[in-house]
């Protein structure tokens, strides 16, 4: 289990701080529940964010987002468990 | 007990009605699945009658709602709405608000769980007279239209021009004659309007309401499948988990608090806790195929360790299973964690990302309408 | 009296053809002038083709004496240029002051802001006086009224997409208020790999050819220019020209919503049509064809077909709309000259522009979209063309092709006067008016050295403010400077003025905005980051702020201004050159009441520029920063609403040195004779004149015209810097509420002369209110 929580940990920790600086948010990352609505609601990031948080997993995990997935940003924890997935793909592949 | 003015109405439909916190609430209608599919599929007339609201001048209320509520009202842009709660000196939630920009005015909606007439008792002695605040909640009722064809029903009501609201935002209309300030809120996650209405027109707006959802598959709802559709949509409800956890950093709301703000009710303490680090954080759960002991108070635990307690739970019928929402100790508050729910050799209970659901209204562009 | 004005000249040069005649032919044709983009660092983007202009050689540049070193926007532009005066007939020279030319681009000079770049990250720091000039959005315009011997206003229009239509309605104004015999408009872009790296990075681009209006989504990017000459009618039907089109109308509107993306509801793009229809005096119904904006953008196209439903109603089920994008692709700062010369010369051979690659339309998109070829319309009244930019800016444009419009003339005669009612100043004396006539007052100097490595020398910065001591309502998160600084100005001129104090009152509250140098953080963050990465992309949110106008649009934003407005680039001086600018937008009946002003900023990057080309050192003066803003109504909207009047603006008058006709300084005299003529009023009458007091040109010609050397002068550039674009601004300002002036009943004018060293002049006459 803890090995679980820290492969989460170091994803969201890695992930969020990114986030707050590329878009500049006036929160800290200890802040950011990891359910909250990136879009829209809870935090009302807008299109032009979203693009911005696209390349931060891009930049941050080499993983890219395809295009018509908005699912994925729907929050920090579906990207998580995104970028996880995979993560976990590509090791299988290897 | 403060009734609600729609009570005849829902009445003739044969609703069953309760009491909570001394307002009268619609608790059900019909049957949950049938409520559920009403909203998550079509469009459902709910009374919100229940929550507390209130009008104020604009300069006056500005200062007013600024300095106590915790997000930032002086910001609020001119027809939008701005979601936040009001704490108590303690920094622990006390209503779930909408403040909305009318221009001349503001005005405030609560969901509150303290008896109806704490907050306005809260707001008084904090001022609001002084504040030109007037209580509308006899002269107004409140009506929601939420499902993923609730914008239909605002369509046929208010015209075209409602498809191009944005989420979070007010408008006035006029039905009939009778003025009518439309919110684009909800909190099931699909379509949902709020509508104020001047409460001798009410009946006449809620007839073409429900007539409009009918057309539309819907019907009548109460407020009971709410608190399901929330949780199921990750949408905070100040009456579930809010009522059991209180602290707002706990409950993952600190996206309703400007932290740069000289002063809210409850600021020191807040921020007194944010500075100490969070102990515990509310995480989503999913019950497996067996779903005893699920149930709100339950334990969850970690081998011998407590690791949480449930704090609300409810079916759902997309997902086919029960799920939840646990307050955790901090150390074990990450999503994507096997536990078992109430002892160790207790039915396999998962923390998942929240909401676990795609709602139908998320997969269309209201423009696109 | 109300001249109505009509287009006599049209010259292009795009994807479609170098010329009217090819550009034709290749539209009615419905050919898609696409080809790909074979460029170094451009094979990992989606975009794969682009509307390059074919077989460019720089023998086909006209004046190269003045232009053949010069970045290929202002090649382009000569060349469309040269064309439409010759159709049109006039001679520049021979027109003198009397001839403007407003100019529009998006990117400008890219290819020299990006050798710059370029050579900066290859370690290479050197700078002349003459590239600094290359490198502004402002210099194309004054290279082609040098080349071609434009000797009235010259400016350039910066609203990004809409820049060329929103230049062609200004100067449609120019003429109606009798203000130009002859205007030279439109505009002009180049293809540039940074800003398809912008595009593609907000993931705005289609692989293959657009589709406007159908599938798939994303626009193609284009270059080219195009321009036209408008005149009015009288003045054509006195030469005998051809009159190819009449501008009947124009309207601007801003949507305040969002950096790129359009106002969902379409309500903002709505307005900028409904004002050009109420301009051009006609009902919607009687229009016959739009051009559209038509990028093939997601969010345009549905939001445009949204908007035109709105103002049309059930009209627009039978209106024909179509999109010339789909065939030259989005020729950005061009796009509005390029596609308006598209749809005259269609019309002129009765035949509807198509929509190339239409294959019926998307979800969101139900009008007929013109897929067919060769359409002949069905009714023969007037056309909309729409454009529609970042930072909200929206045009649209009512024109009657092939002749005058047939039916009754639009507008009143009335001419309303233009009054100051509010100003706004944010300077390196503080924040306010107080600070600002303090400093003015005690001849206190509010210099502070640079951080900049060892820049000798001081300069007038603006200190740190909080903007909730302004308005605690203002949301100025992430906001660079310039805004900053501009929202500060303006917000303070309209609690000065009592107006929009509402924020619904604030939706026909218009912004003009004039620039210098205007804002460099984002280009520089944009390009140098491109650069680093091999033109990866890594991020996105500095791209939209590259465009002057962005400044606008900020302000626009958090203000909620929705009004008539622009981003005009005049270089020097732009402060006061806007001003009247601003006024001609009261007198011609756009507008009821907006807010003219000007920002500087002395950037790192700004600051060491002036050091390296030695402009610094070569100037006796320190430069400064800030933001002035100016409340204009019309008399009558201020009267009415019981608004305290501080003054009147009587007079503007313009000139541009271009070498072809006298010295400089009897140019200058003559443009300051002519201000106070058109304002009706004798030197003597005249209290005090701002200027620079270091422009030994100024000096001595005022001396001369005002025959007097005790003349009050003005200049606060001792005491703040010289601020490019506002130092004429907080000249005027002091002159109306500074103390120690003295005023009298037959001495109560202010002259505001400004004469900057790329030649640009203006005089400004304005009388002070008791």
């Amino acid at each position: 289990m803890q090995k679980e929580i820290g492969q989460r940990r170091e994803i969201i920790q890695t992930f969020k701080s990114e986030l707050i600086r590329r878009l500049n948010l006036p929160y800290t990352p200890d802040d950011l529940h990891e359910d909250v609505a990136l879009l829209g609601a809870g935090l009302g990031l807008d299109s032009l964010d979203a693009l911005e948080i696209v390349l931060c997993i891009e930049n941050s995990f080499g993983i890219k987002i395809p295009d018509e997935n908005i699912a994925v940003l729907r929050s920090i924890n579906t990207i998580v468990d995104f970028v996880i997935s995979q993560q976990t793909a590509n090791k299988e592949q290897q | 007990m403060r009734t609600s003015p729609f009570h005849k109405k829902f009445a003739a439909h044969n609703a069953v009605f309760s009491e909570r916190f001394q307002t009268e609430i619609v608790s059900r209608v019909s049957d949950p699945k049938t409520e559920y599919e009403t909203v998550r599929c079509a469009a459902g007339i709910t009374d919100f009658s229940f929550m507390q609201r209130f009008r104020f001048p604009e300069e006056k209320g500005l200062d007013f709602l600024d300095s106590l509520c915790a997000g930032n009202v002086a910001k609020l842009r001119y027809g939008r709405v701005l979601h936040t709660f009001l704490a108590d000196e303690n920094g622990m939630i006390v209503a779930d608000c909408y403040i909305a920009n009318n221009d001349e005015e503001f005005i405030l909606l609560c969901e509150s769980i303290a008896d109806d007439d704490v907050v306005k008792q809260l707001l008084l002695s904090r001022g609001a007279a002084e504040a030109g605040m007037v209580d509308l909640s006899q002269s107004h009722a409140l009506l929601g239209i939420d499902g993923f064809k609730a914008w239909a029903v605002a369509k046929e009501l208010f015209g075209a021009d409602v498809l191009g609201l944005p989420y979070l935002s007010i408008e006035r209309y006029e039905f009939s004659g009778a003025g009518v300030s439309l919110f684009r809120s909800g909190k099931t996650s699909e379509f949902g309007y709020l509508l104020l209405l001047e409460a001798d027109k009410s009946d006449l707006v809620f007839d073409a309401c429900l007539a409009s959802a009918q057309k539309n598959n819907g019907g009548l709802c109460g407020i009971d499948i709410h608190a399901d559709l929330r949780l199921e949509g990750r949408f905070f409800n100040v009456f579930a988990e809010g009522a059991s956890v209180r602290d707002p950093l706990s409950l993952g709301l600190q996206w309703m608090i400007d932290f740069n703000k000289e002063q809210f009710i409850g600021r020191d303490a807040i921020f007194a806790r944010r500075e100490h680090g969070l102990e515990k954080k509310i995480i989503g759960i999913s019950a497996g195929p067996d779903a005893s002991g699920f149930t709100k108070g339950a334990k969850i635990v970690n081998g011998s360790d407590d690791v949480a307690t449930i704090v609300a739970t409810c079916f759902s019928y997309t997902l086919n299973k029960f799920i939840g929402l646990a307050l955790f100790s901090i150390d074990f508050a990450y999503a994507g964690l096997s536990f078992r729910c109430g002892d160790a050799n207790g039915p396999v209970v998962s923390t998942i990302s929240m909401p676990p659901i795609m709602p139908k209204s998320l997969t269309v562009k209201l423009d696109d309408m | 009296m109300r001249h109505r004005v009509v287009v006599t000249g049209m010259g292009v040069i795009a994807s479609a053809g170098k010329n009217c005649d090819e550009f034709f032919t290749s539209i009615s044709n419905g050919t898609p002038s696409f080809s790909a983009i074979n460029r170094l660092h451009c094979s990992h983007f989606r975009a794969t083709h682009a509307g390059f202009v074919q077989g460019f050689s720089e023998e086909s540049v006209p004046h190269p004496h003045v232009l053949a070193a010069q970045d290929r926007f202002v090649q382009f532009a000569a060349i469309a240029a040269q064309q439409a005066l010759f159709e049109s007939g006039i001679s520049p020279v021979s027109a003198s002051h009397r001839m403007g030319l407003l100019f529009a681009t998006c990117s400008g000079p890219m290819q020299t802001i990006e050798r710059y770049y370029a050579g900066m990250a290859g370690g290479d720091r050197t700078l002349t006086k003459e590239q600094l000039f290359a490198k502004r959005y402002y210099s194309g315009a004054i290279l082609l009224a040098r080349a071609f011997g434009i000797g009235g206003i010259c400016t350039t229009v910066t609203t990004a997409c809409s820049a060329s239509l929103s230049a062609i309605g200004f100067a449609a104004d120019l003429i109606r208020l009798g203000l130009a015999d002859a205007v030279l408009a439109g505009g002009s872009d180049t293809f540039s790999e940074t800003t398809l790296a912008g595009f593609d990075g907000l993931k705005a681009t289609v692989e293959g050819f657009c589709a406007p209006f159908s599938k798939p989504f994303g626009l193609n990017l284009g270059e080219g220019a195009a321009f036209v000459v408008v005149e009015s009618l009288e003045h054509a039907q006195s030469r005998k020209a051809l009159v190819l089109a009449e501008v009947m109308g124009f309207g601007l509107s801003n949507d305040a919503v969002h950096c790129t993306a359009p106002d969902p509801s379409g309500a903002g793009q709505a307005l900028a049509m409904e004002r050009a229809l109420a301009d051009a005096g006609i009902a919607a119904s009687l229009v016959s064809y739009v051009n559209a904006h038509g990028t093939g953008t997601e969010a345009n196209d549905k939001t445009e077909s949204r908007a035109i439903k709105k103002v049309f109603g059930i009209a627009a089920e039978h209106l024909p709309v179509s999109s010339t994008k789909s065939m030259i692709g989005h020729c950005l700062g061009a796009a509005g000259s390029c596609e308006l010369v598209a749809s005259v010369l269609c019309l002129a051979k009765k035949e509807l522009p198509p929509t190339a690659n239409f294959k019926g339309g998307r979800d969101g998109c139900t009008l007929d979209y013109v897929g067919d070829l060769h359409r002949t319309p069905s009714s023969f009244g007037p056309m909309l063309t729409n454009n529609f930019a970042f930072g909200g800016n929206n045009a649209s444009m009512v024109l009657n092709v092939n002749g005058p419009f047939p039916g009754a003339t639009a507008g009143s005669d009335a001419a309303n006067e233009a009054v100051i009612t509010g100003i706004g100043i944010l300077s390196a004396a503080g924040t306010g008016t107080a600070p600002f006539l303090n400093a003015i007052e005690r001849n206190r100097s509010c210099f502070t050295k640079s951080s900049v490595g060892s820049l000798p020398g001081e300069f007038g910065f603006v200190s740190d403010f909080l903007m909730r001591d302004i308005d605690r309502r203002l949301d100025d998160r992430n906001m660079d400077r310039s805004s900053r600084f501009a929202l500060a100005a303006a917000r303070l001129a309209m609690i000065h003025a009592c107006i929009g104090e509402r924020q619904s009152q604030r939706k026909n509250l218009g912004l003009y905005l004039h620039l210098s140098a205007g804002p460099s953080w984002a280009e520089e963050e944009h390009i140098s980051a491109l650069m680093r990465e091999k033109f990866s992309i890594s991020q996105v949110h500095a791209f939209p702020y590259i465009v002057p106008n962005s400044v606008a649009g900020n302000v626009c934003k958090a203000i909620g201004l929705s009004g008539h407005n622009t981003t005009l680039c005049f270089g020097p001086g732009a402060g006061i050159m806007g001003l009247g600018f601003a006024a001609q937008a009261i007198n011609a009946n756009h507008s009821e009441a907006l807010i003219s002003l000007s920002a500087d900023e002395l950037s790192d990057r700004i600051i060491a520029d002036l050091s390296i080309s030695g402009l610094l050192a070569q100037n006796p003066y320190s430069y400064g920063e800030g933001a002035c803003g100016f409340v204009v109504e019309s008399r009558e909207h201020a009267q009415n609403r019981g608004a305290k009047i501080l003054a009147t603006i009587c007079s503007s008058a313009y000139s541009t040195h271009t070498g072809k006709e006298n010295d400089r300084a009897t140019l200058l005299a003559n443009t300051i004779a002519r201000s106070l003529s058109q304002a009706k009023i004798l030197a003597s009458e005249v209290a005090c004149v701002c200027c620079n007091l270091h422009n030994e040109l100024e000096k001595s010609v005022i001396s001369y015209v005002m025959q007097t050397n005790d003349l009050r002068r003005i200049d606060t550039a001792p005491q703040l810097g010289f601020a490019e674009a506002t130092l004429p601004l907080y000249n005027l300002a002091y002159s109306l509420l500074g103390s120690g002036i003295e005023y009298a009943a037959t001495k109560n004018y202010i002259l505001v002369v400004f004469s900057s060293d790329y030649g640009t002049n203006c005089s400004t006459v304005i009388r002070k209110e008791h």
